[in-house]
C-alpha cells in the first residue's frame, strides 16, 4: 500500500464520517460541524488530485466563510435544538431508502466500468501544468472569461437579495406593504 | 497513484448522503446543508475527472461552483432568516401554511 | 479561443440588460426618503418607469437585432441610421458569425433570439403590471432583480456549455427565490422563498452532479481519443466525442438522467414538481406569472439544446406506450414521453379539486408543462421534416403560453389588489363588477383551455401533430383526453366569472398601465392564434441551426 492511497483511505474515511454524522446527528450545531469536517477532508483529497488553488479556496470559502456563516445563523435563530422526532412522513422516508440504495448501486456500476478500462495516468509534466494555479487564472480571463463576468453579476445580485431580505424596517407604516 | 474510480466512487456516496439528508432531515438549515454536501460531491467527482484527462476545464466548473454557492449560501439564509422573524422556526414541517 | 471585440454587438441584448439593471440599482439615489404613502408610490413609479422604458427599448433593440420583422438590404444606402442598423444585424442571427458560440460558451443563434425576445417580453409585461401596484419596498432593487433574472434567462436559452448554463441557470434563480419571499412581513411569501430555494437549491445540485458525470464521460473518452483541448464542457465538443466514442456508456446516460431531472425541477414536470403550487401561490402574483412564463421558456430552450445537441446518440424512439422494461427504454425521448405522460394526468388531475385560484393555474401551469414536452418529443421521429415540425412546435407553444399565462395571472392580480385574497371565490360576478376584465379573462382561459381560435389551440393542435407524426400516438390520445378533462376546471373560474353572484357589485378598477399589460397580451394571444403564419416564419429559421 502506498503513502498516496493511506492518505486517501484515512481521507475517504473522515470525509464519510462527516457526511454521515451531518445526517445523523439531531443537534444542528452537532450537523453542521460534522459538515465542516467533511468540507476539510474535500480539501484534502482536492490535494491529492493535484490542485493546491481548488485545496486553497475549499478552506477559505467553504470552511471558512460558508461554515461560519451557517453555524452563525443556527446560533442567532436558535435552531439548534433538538429536531421533532416524531415521523410525519413514513413513506417518504422509504422513498429515501430505496433511492439511497439506486445511487449506490449506480456507484459500484460506475466503478466497475470505468474502474474495468482506466485510461493511463497523465504524464508528470502535464501534472504540473495542472497543479499550477497560474494557469487556471489564464483560462478563467480567456476561454472562461464570460462566466467568469457572469459569477460578478451573480454575487452582485446575491448582496441586492440580502440587503432586501433582512434591511430594518424603516417605518411601521412599511408593515402595510403590497399584495 | 490512487485509481479515479475510487474518487468517483467517494464522490457517489457522498451525494447520495447529501440527497438522504435532503429527503429525511425536516429541518431547513440541515436540508441546505445537506445540499451542499451534494454539491461536494459532484465537486469531487469534477477535479478527479479533470487529473484523469490532464486538463484544467473541469477545475474551472470546481472555481465557479465554490463562488456561486457562496452567493446561494448567502441568500438562502437570509430569506431563513426572514421567515424566522415571522414565525420563529426553522422546521420545514412547521412552514405549512400553503399546505401541500 | 479569444473573447474578440466583434463579439460585443453578438451579446448586446445581455449587456444593455445589465446596463439597465446598474441604472435601476443606482437610480434610487435621486429619489426623495420615501416617509409618505405619496413619496413612496412616487418611488415606486420612477423605478417601474425606468425599467419599463429600458426593458421596452431592449426589446426593440433585439428584434432590430433580429431581422425578423426588417431585414437591412445589402445595397442600403449608407448614412448613421442604417450604419447602426448593419452593425446591431451583424451581431444577429443571420450573420455568420452566429455559425459559432462566444468563446464556446454561449450560441446567438435563432434558438437565443427566440428565447431572448420572449424572455424580455414577458419581463416587460410584468413590470407593466406591477407599475400601478401598492408600492413595494425598496423598488429599484426589486426591479433590479427582476432584471437580473432576465439577464440569466437571455444566458440560459443561449449557452451552449455546462459551465455557462450552471451559472446562467443560478444568475436566473437566485433573483427569483428573493422575489419569491419578497414581502419579507408576509408569511406566505417568505414561505414561499423559502421552498423554492431549498429545491432550487437542490435541483441544482443534482444538475452539477449530472454534468461531473457527462464531464467524466467526455474526459475518459478524450484520453482514449488522445484528444487535448480545455473544451470538454462544450455541448458541440461532448457530442463529437460522444459520437467518435461510438456506444455510449452507462457513465454518458446515468448524467444526461441527472441533467433531465436537474432542469425538470425548473420546468416542473412530475415528479420534480413538488415545489410549484407552494411557490406560484404564496409568491406575489407578478412574480408568479414571471416564474411561471419566462424562467419556464428559458429552461426548455435550454433542455431542448442540451439534449439534442450533447445526447443525438441516445435519442430513442416514443412509440412504446410505457416502457417498463429496460430494453424498450431507449433514450431521451421515451423518458420525456413518460414524464409527459405523468405530468398530464397528475396536473390536471390535481387542479380539479383546487380553491386557490393561483394554486388551480400553478397545476395547470404544470399540465402546460406535459404538452410543451410532447414538443421535445417529437424529437425521436426518424424524418428531420417532423423533429422541425416538433422544435417548431414547441416554440409555437411557449409564446402562446407566455402570453395567456400572463394574462391570467395579470387578471387576478387586478382583481387580487382590490380585494386582497386570490380564492377563486373572489372571480364571483366578475363580470357584473368590470366587464372589461372579465372578457379579458375569459380570452385567456379559453386560450390556456384550447379553444378555437385562440392561439392556445392551436399551439395545441400543432404539439399533438408533431407527436403523432414521431409516432407518440399514445401520448397524443392522452393529451386529448386530459384536454377534456382540464376544460372542467377551466370552466370552474368562468362559472364564478360569470354566473355565480358576487358579495358586493362595487366595482373593480383596473388602473391603467395593468389594463395596457392585459390588452397586449389578449391582442396577442387573438392575433397568434388567427394568424400563427406571423410567427411560424420566424420560428422557421431556427431549424437551420438547431441540434445537427
Amino acid at each position: 500500500m502506498t503513502f498516496e492511497l493511506m492518505m486517501f483511505l484515512i481521507t475517504a474515511v473522515v470525509a464519510l464520517t462527516g457526511g454521515i454524522g451531518m445526517v445523523m446527528f439531531k443537534n444542528t450545531v452537532h450537523s453542521a460541524l460534522f459538515l465542516l469536517l467533511n468540507f476539510f477532508a474535500i480539501s484534502v483529497l482536492f490535494l491529492l488530485l493535484q490542485s493546491p488553488f481548488l485545496f486553497a479556496i475549499q478552506l477559505t470559502v467553504y470552511a471558512g466563510a460558508i461554515m461560519v456563516l451557517f453555524l452563525f445563523v443556527v446560533m442567532l435563530l436558535g435552531a439548534e435544538r433538538i429536531e421533532d422526532t416524531t415521523d410525519k412522513l413514513a413513506g417518504q422516508r422509504w422513498l429515501a431508502l430505496v433511492l439511497a440504495l439506486i445511487l449506490l448501486i449506480q456507484s459500484v456500476a460506475i466503478n466497475l466500468i470505468t474502474g474495468s478500462n482506466e485510461p493511463p495516468m497523465q504524464e508528470l509534466e502535464t501534472l504540473a501544468l495542472l497543479s499550477d494555479p497560474a494557469t487556471l487564472g489564464a483560462e478563467l480571463f480567456t476561454t472562461y472569461l464570460l462566466p467568469f463576468q457572469i459569477t460578478g453579476i451573480i454575487l452582485l445580485v446575491g448582496i441586492v437579495g440580502v440587503v432586501v431580505l433582512n434591511q430594518r424596517v424603516r417605518t411601521a407604516q412599511d408593515k402595510g406593504q403590497i399584495n | 497513484m490512487v485509481p479515479i474510480s475510487y474518487y468517483i466512487m467517494l464522490s457517489a456516496a457522498l451525494f447520495t448522503l447529501g440527497v438522504l439528508g435532503v429527503l429525511i432531515r425536516r429541518n431547513a438549515i440541515v436540508v441546505f446543508m445537506s445540499v451542499e454536501l451534494m454539491l461536494n460531491a459532484a465537486n469531487l467527482a469534477l477535479v478527479a475527472f479533470a487529473l484523469q484527462r490532464g486538463g484544467i476545464d473541469g477545475q474551472v466548473l470546481v472555481f465557479f461552483v465554490i463562488t456561486v454557492a457562496a452567493a446561494e449560501v448567502a441568500v438562502g439564509l437570509a430569506l431563513l432568516v426572514a421567515i424566522f422573524r415571522n414565525k420563529r422556526t426553522a422546521d420545514v414541517d412547521e412552514v405549512n401554511q400553503l399546505h401541500g | 479561443m479569444q473573447f474578440a471585440l466583434t463579439d460585443v454587438p453578438r451579446i448586446l441584448p445581455e449587456i444593455l440588460l445589465l446596463v439597465l439593471a446598474l441604472l435601476v440599482l443606482g437610480s434610487d439615489v435621486f429619489e426623495r426618503w420615501a416617509n409618505t404613502d405619496a413619496a413612496r408610490t412616487e418611488q415606486h413609479r420612477a423605478s417601474a418607469s425606468l425599467a419599463a422604458l429600458g426593458l421596452g427599448m431592449i426589446l426593440i433593440i433585439a428584434l432590430i437585432q433580429s431581422g425578423y420583422v426588417y431585414r437591412l438590404p445589402d445595397d442600403a444606402p449608407i448614412n448613421f441610421l442604417t450604419n447602426i442598423v448593419r452593425n446591431l444585424q451583424n451581431g444577429g442571427p443571420a450573420s455568420e458569425l452566429a455559425t459559432t458560440p462566444i468563446l464556446g460558451a454561449f450560441a446567438t443563434d435563432d434558438l437565443t433570439m427566440i428565447g431572448r425576445l420572449v424572455v424580455i417580453a414577458a419581463a416587460f409585461l410584468t413590470v407593466l403590471l406591477t407599475y400601478d401596484a401598492r408600492p413595494t419596498a425598496n423598488p429599484g432593487e426589486f426591479y433590479t432583480l427582476i432584471i437580473g433574472s432576465t439577464l440569466g434567462m437571455c444566458l440560459m436559452a443561449g449557452s451552449s456549455e455546462l459551465i455557462m448554463t450552471f451559472l446562467a441557470i443560478e444568475l436566473t434563480s437566485i433573483p427569483l427565490y428573493v422575489l419569491a419571499g419578497y414581502f419579507r412581513n408576509d408569511r406566505q411569501s417568505t414561505e414561499a422563498g423559502m421552498k423554492y430555494f431549498l429545491f432550487g437549491a437542490m435541483s441544482s445540485g443534482i444538475l452539477l452532479y449530472g454534468m461531473s458525470l457527462t464531464y467524466g464521460y467526455a474526459a475518459t473518452a478524450a484520453v482514449t481519443q488522445g484528444s487535448t483541448g480545455n473544451n470538454l464542457t462544450q455541448f458541440e465538443r461532448i457530442r463529437e466525442l460522444v459520437a467518435q466514442a461510438g456506444e455510449p456508456t452507462v457513465l454518458l446516460t446515468l448524467g444526461m438522467l441527472f441533467l433531465i431531472a436537474g432542469i425538470g425541477y425548473k420546468v416542473t414536470v412530475v415528479p420534480f414538481h413538488g415545489w410549484s403550487p407552494d411557490v406560484y401561490q404564496g409568491a406575489p402574483t407578478p412574480i408568479t406569472a414571471f416564474i411561471a412564463t419566462a424562467s419556464k421558456v428559458a429552461s426548455f430552450i435550454l433542455l431542448f439544446r442540451l439534449l439534442t445537441t450533447t445526447f443525438p446518440v441516445l435519442t430513442g424512439a416514443a412509440d412504446v406506450i410505457i416502457p417498463v422494461e429496460a430494453s424498450t427504454f431507449t433514450g431521451w425521448t421515451s423518458l420525456l414521453a413518460l414524464l409527459a405522460f405523468l405530468t398530464l394526468i397528475v396536473g390536471n388531475l390535481a387542479a380539479l379539486p383546487q380553491t386557490n385560484a393561483k394554486r388551480l393555474l400553478a397545476y395547470s401551469s404544470i399540465a402546460h408543462a406535459g404538452f410543451l414536452l410532447m414538443g421535445l418529443v417529437a424529437w425521436s421521429a426518424s424524418l428531420a421534416m417532423d423533429r422541425e415540425a416538433g422544435i417548431a412546435s414547441l416554440l409555437y407553444y411557449l409564446v402562446a403560453y407566455t402570453v395567456m399565462n400572463l394574462g391570467v395571472f395579470g387578471v387576478l392580480y387586478v382583481v387580487d389588489q382590490h380585494t386582497r385574497s386570490d380564492e377563486i371565490s373572489v372571480l364571483n360576478g366578475l363580470a357584473r363588477r368590470n366587464l372589461g376584465l372579465a372578457v379579458l379573462f375569459t380570452i385567456f382561459v379559453f386560450s390556456l383551455a384550447g379553444i378555437p381560435p385562440l392561439s392556445g389551440f392551436f399551439a395545441k393542435f400543432y404539439v399533438f401533430m408533431a407527436a403523432w407524426q414521431a409516432g407518440a400516438e399514445w401520448l397524443v390520445i392522452v393529451g386529448l383526453i386530459t384536454t377534456i378533462i382540464s376544460l372542467y376546471y377551466y370552466l370552474r373560474l368562468l362559472r364564478a366569472v360569470f354566473i355565480v353572484p358576487p358579495d358586493t357589485d362595487a366595482p373593480i378598477p383596473t388602473p391603467r398601465w395593468m389594463a395596457t399589460s392585459l390588452v397586449l397580451s389578449a391582442l396577442l394571444v387573438i392575433v397568434l392564434g388567427l394568424f400563427p403564419n406571423i410567427i411560424l416564419t420566424i420560428i422557421d429559421n431556427v431549424q437551420a441551426v438547431a441540434g445537427r
